[in-house]
């Protein structure tokens, strides 16, 4: 376990190697090039950008490029915003805390949401609720999340005004803790709708073929209640499965959020994203892919050591 | 009867009869043959549009704005400059099915050669190759797609260029797993003992096997990629306007929320439809042309 | 005396793609206290729906529950009353799988499992418990009681965790013993030693037990009486030496014919043909295709006519009135 845990580990390298040459390359293929991109409006200054040409060497080769780019990334300098006009680091940090704390939002319903479905839809398998909840779920699992935002949007903003639509806080007087929550409630339930339904079926199916296994009829021949042969011992063999179908969904819970934020003006790095498509901003775009995606990889990555910590006879091999 | 329903298991089945049993087995999935109905009915609908779509899609109408839905004339209503919802439902059909199949089909091709090449030299190249997709697997999906096609400026080219490039790892990964599993299956090893070259054993051994596999896949995720695409068209960076774009219909009917909310309900529910159409359908194959998923039914 | 538990009329089916799997058919049968029965049937012959259905163990839905009543110590006990059928589970009758490493979770522990049934059915805490667990298994000759209790059922061979789930089941004192081919999935060694195991038991404790099995000698070493089924229906029963001695059904006969075979080193005799399928039982006898006295007669289902003292058979070959045609 403690060589896997460190294996794995260290797998994350080379990953990070990779996605930084992903990213790096981004900037490579805006039209005019990475100057262009690096000054937006100022490009028309040769002076300014002779002066990004000799900052980023970007008259010399790719790999030197790339090292150069590389050693300013790793110390937080991802260049000046070319639309906000200041260091992007300033500008990401707090984005990604509101977009964390949106995904977390969502990543609770759709755990607690796809877990409870996936389990009762087992248990009641063929009967009118399960058919009903998978169609549910499929038909979820076929629509925009910025097109939910909107119906949500619509039903209990606009129509019911039970829930704010826009922001995350409200913008009367300071923010509170209740108030953020409340702000919470539509967008994560949109963005959390396609992980839910997936979560629901990988539980449901993972708990149907674990429930008519041997050692539940033997815990049922052995007098357990009913709740323990459910939940202590099915949903204990199907937790490493939805584990690590959970920790897939955050990439596209990221994902996700791109879209929520703008329908939501959720002031996170999606919306961020999105001003700098448009507003042309690669610089920011760049740096925001790479935080992204490197917190993907970060979660990724504890969710597959819990897998292997619960799952006793992968944890031996 | 039961002893007849078993037979052909045992005796063996040639390759006809196993496709016809495929095709009984997926006319049987009601919803599949929905499924295909709908598909076939959208695409007539779509070739069609210039026929039979009453209006232009991209006139607009001052005198007609947010007429609701159900008004003689606009049976969906027209949006906020007047254009007719039912003509930018069928003119945007034209770009959401070629949206989402033309990068399955481009994805399709290069992850079969990929997944192919990684299943099969795992020891050497193959195990390159996977590494380097590995990477791409690492950034969430629709981020990095976005990010290419705002790098690369918006347009239609744009999406199916940023689609093809990040769904290409999953589709190759399909492939290598299978791949990897034919490679120590007994008539491709016979095939290599008998001396013939890879080139051969990759297209008379492996590709009929490794095929269905990503048509499956293929058309089970077809029905996201008709909501991917629409996701470009809400950023901004499909189709310009006024094409119609079913995305971009969506946005464009934000900001009348309150008083229009059909602007940007209709075309959501043409994505559904479509996306759901295209699952169906997918189940449908993959229960079909698995014979281990057929008996359990 | 009132028998331990009374079956009467028990009928099971299931539904399937091909028809309705008649699974049981019409099952009586008792036990008293102390005794124990073997029940003895090819796979299919619905020896172990009928074992489950003891205690209504099977999940209804999909098992349909048609008929019969199961009196277990003078309550009658009902279908889908999983209240009180919890307690009768494990504390009144207990079982022993064919295959004990699969009726352990994979995903915890030996010494877990044991504690959480106890606990289901024990009001003592684990700690005070502990001490006679060790000594149990280690009367099931589990040599590393302690050791055994700190792995998982993949770590143990199929010899011990049936060893295991044995003592797990007499821990909880039941008044009945239920074994569904207690041996079968094991090797020859670890079998000698289950059977010699739950042989002891009988000798020892003179425990009520029930045992399942295809393979005649196991029973015959254990039972003091024997129920044959076929098909779903009891066929024959009676006391085990009467019946070894001289069996009255022709499927007995068959069954103990090959057993003999098979024991002498001969060439294996198997009965000609294949047991019917349950979705489609043929009219009249179900044993009838297969049968060398098959006539006239069994084109009507016999039913269990006398056959001895305490004995019964499912044949028109004990009806004079039948055979004189």
């Amino acid at each position: 376990m403690l060589a896997y845990t460190a294996q794995r580990v260290l797998s994350i390298i080379p990953t990070l190697i990779g996605v930084s040459l992903v990213t790096f390359g981004l900037l490579h293929l805006v039209p005019g090039g990475p100057a262009l991109a690096m000054l937006g409006m100022a490009a028309s200054d040769p002076k300014a950008v002779a002066a990004v040409t000799k900052e980023l060497g970007l008259d010399r080769s790719l790999p030197e490029q790339y090292w150069i780019w590389l050693k300013r990334a790793v110390t937080g300098n991802f260049g000046t915003s070319t639309e906000f006009h200041v260091p992007v680091t300033a500008l990401l940090f707090p984005k990604l805390e509101h977009t964390l704390i949106l995904t977390a939002g969502s990543l609770f319903y759709a755990v607690v949401l796809g877990l409870m479905v996936g389990i009762t839809t087992a248990l009641y398998h063929r009967s009118l609720y399960d058919r009903l909840a998978m169609l549910l779920t499929l038909i979820g699992a076929s629509a925009p999340v910025f097109w939910i935002g909107l119906l949500l949007i619509y039903l209990f903003a606009i129509r019911l005004g039970w829930l704010p639509a826009l922001g995350m806080a409200s913008p009367l007087g300071p923010p509170t803790v209740l108030g953020v929550l409340k702000h919470l409630i539509l967008p994560a339930f949109a963005n959390s709708i396609i992980s839910l339904a997936v979560i629901a079926r990988i539980v449901r199916s993972g708990m149907m073929e674990a429930l008519v296994q041997p050692y539940i009829l033997a815990a049922r021949a052995r007098g357990l209640p009913r709740w323990r042969q459910v939940v202590v011992h099915a949903f204990r063999n199907v937790l490493p499965d939805a584990i690590n179908i959970t920790g897939l969904q955050v990439g596209f819970l990221f994902g996700g959020a791109l879209f929520v934020e703008v329908v939501f003006g959720w002031p996170g790095l999606g919306y961020l994203i999105y001003s700098s498509i448009q507003a042309r901003d690669y610089v920011t775009l760049q740096a925001a892919v790479l935080i992204v995606s490197a917190a993907f990889i970060f979660v990724n990555l504890v969710a597959d050591l819990a897998r292997m910590a619960l799952d006793p006879r992968e944890a031996r091999s | 009867m039961s002893a007849a329903t078993t037979a052909p298991a045992v005796t063996g089945e040639l390759p006809r009869s196993a496709r016809r049993q495929a095709l009984a087995a997926f006319m049987r999935d009601r919803m599949a043959v929905v499924g295909v109905v709908v598909l076939l009915l959208a695409v007539i609908v779509t070739v069609l549009a210039p026929l039979i779509s009453p209006y232009d899609p991209t006139e607009g109408d001052d005198d007609n704005i947010l007429v609701p839905p159900f008004s003689p004339g606009h049976i969906l209503g027209t949006d906020t400059q007047g254009r007719d919802m039912l003509a930018r439902i069928l003119f945007g059909a034209r770009l959401a099915f070629p949206e989402a199949i033309i990068p399955v089909a481009v994805a399709g091709i290069i992850g079969l050669i990929l997944g192919m090449i990684g299943g099969y030299y795992h020891r050497t190249v193959g195990e390159a190759v996977m590494r380097v997709l590995d990477v791409l697997f690492a950034i969430p999906m629709v981020l990095l797609a976005i990010a290419i096609a705002a790098a690369l400026g918006s347009g239609l080219p744009t999406v199916v260029l940023s689609m093809s490039i990040v769904i290409t790892p999953y589709i190759a990964r399909v492939v290598s797993t299978t791949t990897a599993q034919l490679r120590s299956a007994t008539f491709v090893e016979a095939a290599r003992v008998s001396g013939f070259g890879d080139g051969r054993i990759f297209w008379r051994e492996i590709l009929p096997h490794v095929i269905p596999a990503v048509v499956v896949y293929g058309t089970t995720n077809m029905g996201a990629m008709v909501v991917f695409a629409a996701g470009f068209g809400f950023l901004g960076l499909g189709a310009q306007p006024p094409t119609p774009d079913w995305g971009a219909m969506i946005a464009d009917g934000m900001h009348s929320l309150d008083s229009a909310p059909w602007v940007s309900t209709v075309p959501g529910i043409a994505i559904v439809i479509i996306a759901l159409a295209f699952n169906y359908v997918g189940d449908g194959l993959r229960v079909a042309l698995d014979p281990r998923l057929r008996t359990r039914l | 005396m009132t028998a331990l538990l009374e079956v009467s009329g028990l009928t099971v089916r299931f539904g399937s793609p091909s028809g309705e799997v008649h699974a049981v058919e019409d099952v009586s049968f008792a036990i008293s206290s102390g005794e124990s029965l073997g029940i003895v049937g090819e796979s299919g012959s619905g020896k172990t729906v009928t074992c489950m259905s003891l205690s209504w163990l099977l999940p209804s839905p999909p098992t349909r529950y048609v008929g019969g009543r199961i009196t277990f110590k003078g309550e009658e006990l009902r279908p889908h009353q999983e209240k009180r059928l919890r307690h009768i589970r494990g504390r009144g009758i207990g079982m022993i799988f064919q295959n004990s490493r699969l009726s352990f979770d994979p995903a915890y522990r030996m010494g877990a499992q044991i504690a959480e049934v106890l606990r289901a059915h024990l009001p003592q805490p684990w700690r005070e418990l502990r001490p006679e667990v060790i000594q149990t298994l280690q009367s099931c000759n589990i040599a590393d009681a302690e050791a055994v209790l700190d792995k998982y059922p993949h770590e143990v061979s199929g010899g011990v965790a049936q060893r295991v789930s044995i003592a797990l089941a007499l821990l909880i004192r039941p008044d009945l013993l239920v074994a569904d081919e207690p041996t079968t999935s094991l090797d020859l060694l670890s079998q000698i030693e289950v059977l010699a195991l739950l042989e002891k038991l009988r000798r020892e404790t003179g425990l009520a037990m029930i045992l399942v099995s295809h393979d005649l000698s196991v029973v015959r070493r254990i039972a003091d009486r024997v129920v044959i089924m076929y098909a779903g229906r009891i066929v024959e029963q009676g006391p085990a030496e009467a019946i070894f001695s001289d069996p009255r059904h022709p499927y007995t006969q068959g069954l103990l014919f090959s057993a003999l075979q098979k024991r002498e080193g001969g060439r294996l005799f198997e009965l000609p043909g294949t047991p019917p399928d349950l979705a489609a039982l043929p009219s009249g006898c179900s044993f009838r295709p297969r049968c060398p006295h098959a006539f006239a007669a069994c084109e009507e289902m016999p039913a269990l006519l006398p056959a001895g003292p305490a004995r019964e058979a499912r044949c028109h070959l004990l009806d004079p009135a039948a055979r004189r045609d």
